[in-house]
């Protein structure tokens, strides 16, 4: 049995850190997968202004939502969606044209293991099965089984918390 | 750190800081009166002539806003909205915006004796440009 902090420890999750452009203070904890960086570096689609929404690039809408996620008072619940089934806990984050992957381990929290444009999970319907099967197998690797926090969107903000 | 968070230069990143706190700003006060049970998208939406889509696409940040538009969805919300345009040397905290690579401060000539303008209390060198605290 493992936590999320000996995950950091061993080099296979890291805290996101806050852009230098970002001036609130996080108030939220989220942890990203290495792999998650590797795979958004190797994602041309994600810096290419071609494809952008709103003038930014797919890359600058996932920093923005992960700044939001760490620093806003109140997160869109929408953002952030229990995947089917249910049961398993994984939920996907979804700033624009993007869908990325993890869990909560706690309340006001979010690990984020890989992702995947949100149009090749269209074109591919069995794309976000198979990304949902990589955090369940990341959550098995490294023994973070019970950290999943399970239930709706009142279980990861509580209202009081 | 990752490559990808390398390629953000400084001019990139007052845009990027900008439009995040116009939008965040914008959710906060949307947030706030639909707590209260005083708007909805769809209200907006109404007062504004537009979709609701359009109303979430400006919330949700998909949609690069003119200032016209900004004005326009505070209107909606009986907001208020203040602008501060200014020199990051002169706050704490600021320091990513002065790095190497920041043009040089704008050196001002000063008349030599102050002189009032007739539209405002203040001489027009009342504010003078602070020593620069960027070392090359």
């Amino acid at each position: 049995m493992a936590t999320v902090e000996d995950a950091v420890a061993a080099q296979v999750l890291e805290p996101y850190p806050l852009p230098d452009w970002e001036l609130r203070l996080p108030i939220r904890p989220l942890w990203v997968a290495f792999e998650l960086w590797d795979w958004i570096d190797g994602k041309d689609e994600l810096h290419d202004m071609a494809l952008a929404v709103g003038r930014r690039t797919l890359f600058e809408h996932l920093e923005q939502m992960f700044c939001d996620f760490r620093c806003a008072p109140r997160f869109p619940a929408g953002d952030l969606r229990q995947m089917m089934p249910t049961k398993h806990g994984v939920r996907s984050m979804r700033p624009a044209g993007l869908r990325i992957y993890g869990w909560c381990p706690k309340p006001h929290a979010f690990v984020a293991i890989t992702g995947a444009l949100e149009i090749d999970t269209k074109t591919d319907k069995k794309l976000n099965d198979k990304k949902r099967d990589d955090v369940l197998s990341f959550i098995k690797t490294h023994k973070l089984q019970h950290t999943i926090l399970k239930g709706d969107n009142l279980a990861v903000f509580p209202p009081n918390h | 750190m990752p490559s990808s968070r390398r390629t953000t230069d400084d001019r990139r990143k007052v845009f990027l800081n900008l439009s995040a706190q116009i939008e965040g700003q914008l959710r906060e006060a949307y947030d706030r009166k639909f707590q209260a049970g005083v708007a909805t998208q769809s209200s907006l939406a109404r007062k504004l002539g537009v979709n609701r889509s359009a109303v979430h696409n400006r919330l949700m940040g998909h949609t690069n806003m003119t200032v016209e538009t900004i004005a326009e969805m505070v209107w909606a919300l009986d907001y208020a909205i203040k602008i501060q345009i200014y020199d990051p040397a002169t706050v704490h905290g600021q320091n990513f915006f002065i790095l190497p690579g920041r043009a040089a401060p704008i050196k001002l000539e000063q008349p030599s004796q102050p002189v009032a303008s007739p539209l405002s209390p203040f001489p027009s060198n009342a504010f003078l440009p602070l020593p620069s605290v960027v070392s090359s």
